[in-house]
Order: C-alpha cells, then sequence, then structure tokens
C-alpha cells in the first residue's frame, strides 16, 4: 500500500466516505472558494486591462477584494485536501493534478505582486505595459487553474 | 411535466444535439465554460452581496460594485447558460425529472430576480454606509440560494 492509498484510508478520509452530505457540502465550499479567488483575481487584472469597472480604478478593487482573494483561496485549498484524499491514488495519478496545484501557486504569486504593485502602477500617469502584460498572465493562469481542475476530474475519472 | 419531458426528448433527438452529446472530447470544455461563467457570474454577485451585508472592506460602495461590475455578471450568467445547456442537451429528458436539478432550476429564477431587484435599488441600498435591513435581507437570501444551488447542482447524481 502506498502513501497515497494509505492516506485515502485514513480514519478521517474513511469517515467522509460513509458521510455523502458532507463530501457534497465540502464540494460546494471547494467551489465557492475557487469562484470567488478567481473573480476576484480576475476583475482587478480586467481593470488593469481596461475591461471592467473603469469608474473605478484596481487599486480601490484591488483593497476591496483583497480580503475576499485570500480567504477564499485558504477555503478552496481546505476543502481541497480531504476532496484529495477521498481520492487520493487516482488524483495523484493524473499529471493534471500537479500542474493544477503548479498553476494555482503561480496564479496566486502573481496575484499577490498585483495587488502590492497596483497602487505605484496607477499613480504613475500611465499603467505600464509591464503591469498591463503582469495582469494579462495572471488572467490566463487562473483559468488556466481552471482548465486544469475540469481535466483532474476528467481524467481521473472520479 | 409530461410536455416538459417530451419537449426534452425531442430536444436532446434533434441533429445538432446529437451532435454535441456524441463528442465525448467536448464535455471538459462544455464544463470549462460552465464553470468559468459561474467564477464571473457568482464572483461578481458575491462581492457585491457582501458589501451590502457590512461584510469585509469598505473602499467601494455597493452601489459603485454593483453599477461598475453589472456588465460582467451578467457576461457570467451568459457564458454559464452556454455551457450549462450545451451540457444539459445529451440527456435533457433526464435531467429535467432529477429533483436535485428542478430544485436548481427553481433556485436559478429565484436568483436572477433577486439579482435583477439588487442592480436595480443598489443606488439606493448602496448610497448609505448601512445599507437597510431589507438590502441585507435580500442579499443574504441570495447567497444562501448560490449555496444551496450549487448544493443542487452536486446531488444531481445522486438521484
Amino acid at each position: 500500500m502506498n502513501a497515497w492509498e494509505s492516506l485515502q484510508q485514513s480514519w478521517w478520509v474513511v469517515a467522509i466516505q460513509g458521510s455523502p452530505w458532507t463530501y457534497a457540502v465540502l464540494v460546494v465550499l471547494h467551489f465557492c472558494g475557487v469562484f470567488l479567488v478567481v473573480a476576484t483575481a480576475a476583475l482587478v487584472d480586467l481593470r488593469l486591462l481596461g475591461l471592467a469597472a473603469r469608474h473605478s480604478t484596481a487599486t480601490r478593487l484591488a483593497v476591496q477584494f483583497s480580503p475576499w482573494t485570500w480567504t477564499a483561496l485558504g477555503l478552496a485549498v481546505l476543502t481541497g485536501i480531504p476532496l484529495f484524499a477521498n481520492q487520493a491514488p487516482a488524483f495523484a495519478a493524473v499529471s493534471y493534478f500537479w500542474i493544477k496545484l503548479l498553476l494555482m501557486l503561480a496564479a496566486a504569486a502573481l496575484s499577490m505582486i498585483i495587488q502590492r504593485q497596483v497602487g505605484p502602477w496607477e499613480r504613475s500617469p500611465s499603467v505600464p505595459a509591464a503591469a498591463r502584460l503582469l495582469a494579462l498572465i495572471s488572467l490566463l493562469l487562473w483559468f488556466s487553474v481552471l482548465y486544469a481542475s475540469v481535466q483532474v476530474t476528467n481524467y481521473a475519472g472520479v | 411535466m409530461e410536455t416538459l419531458v417530451a419537449f426534452c426528448k425531442w430536444l436532446e433527438n434533434t441533429s445538432w444535439a446529437l451532435a454535441v452529446s456524441g463528442a465525448f472530447e467536448l464535455y471538459p470544455y462544455l464544463r470549462l465554460t460552465h464553470f468559468t461563467g459561474l467564477a464571473l457570474w457568482v464572483g461578481t454577485t458575491a462581492v457585491v452581496d457582501l458589501r451590502l451585508l457590512g461584510w469585509g472592506r469598505r473602499r467601494e460602495g455597493a452601489d459603485q460594485l454593483s453599477a461598475q461590475l453589472a456588465v460582467w455578471n451578467w457576461i457570467g450568467l451568459g457564458v454559464t447558460f452556454l455551457g450549462g445547456f450545451l451540457l444539459f442537451l445529451g440527456t435533457a429528458s433526464g435531467y429535467i425529472i432529477n429533483p436535485a436539478f428542478q430544485i436548481k432550476m427553481l433556485a436559478l429564477l429565484t436568483v436572477i430576480v433577486l439579482r435583477v431587484t439588487i442592480q436595480r435599488k443598489a443606488p439606493v441600498w448602496g448610497s448609505v454606509p448601512d445599507a437597510p435591513a431589507v438590502a441585507k435581507l435580500i442579499a443574504g437570501a441570495e447567497l444562501t440560494l448560490w449555496i444551496g444551488m450549487i448544493l443542487a447542482a452536486v446531488r444531481i447524481p445522486n438521484y
């Protein structure tokens, strides 16, 4: 029995498997976390690109949303752990799962940089081209996280 | 209900529905479309509702957030519907008799009514530091319905 199989058979994972509603609630919270983190990060990016909330500023949006971005990411990760453990051998065997984790880390790191730098960027006469490029990369990274997530369930067959 | 089932049976046997439901390699992309739309729709809804409830930071007012995010809110709904409808097509008559799906659709209609209400009233409700009780009630109801709707969606395969 490898590490993923023993994780799947640990008592707390078995307890979740025996309770379909606990499992369903974890999935719901995971989705809510993912939707909120992706949307709040993406809206700041879209604003930097001039595609959303043009009567506001990316700085104001970043200040307003940042607590939700990180709370939601925390919720997604915390609920993601038992959901992974529930099917650990199947998920661990799918390369998209590990790609998803890497993309998520990259997207979160970039969003954190954007949140910190957006003030100075917007105080300059025009938003630097590099800032717009980072916003576009951030958008693509968050979208890739969703793409990888869909492929994980597709290939893991769960 | 019988008419509805008959309609769904007709729908899933149209040539274009058969083309979609036969293309299994398409399904991950339909789900991706559905989830991308949901992130936008739920996200732009939640930040306005949470602001009306007075939770989180107060840099932007709910009136501002609602007006500024309305476009992306409806884009989110449209993208969600596009992916969802194509996913629904393949087994329309199965979905329509599924109690979890029926609950999801009822919640969906209610959520759209509440969303329109909030968008129309936000300029008034969101213009004061503390939104009126009725605004908080409707915002709270919408968020609760969303959680219920996602729960119903997750439970569809169990029925």
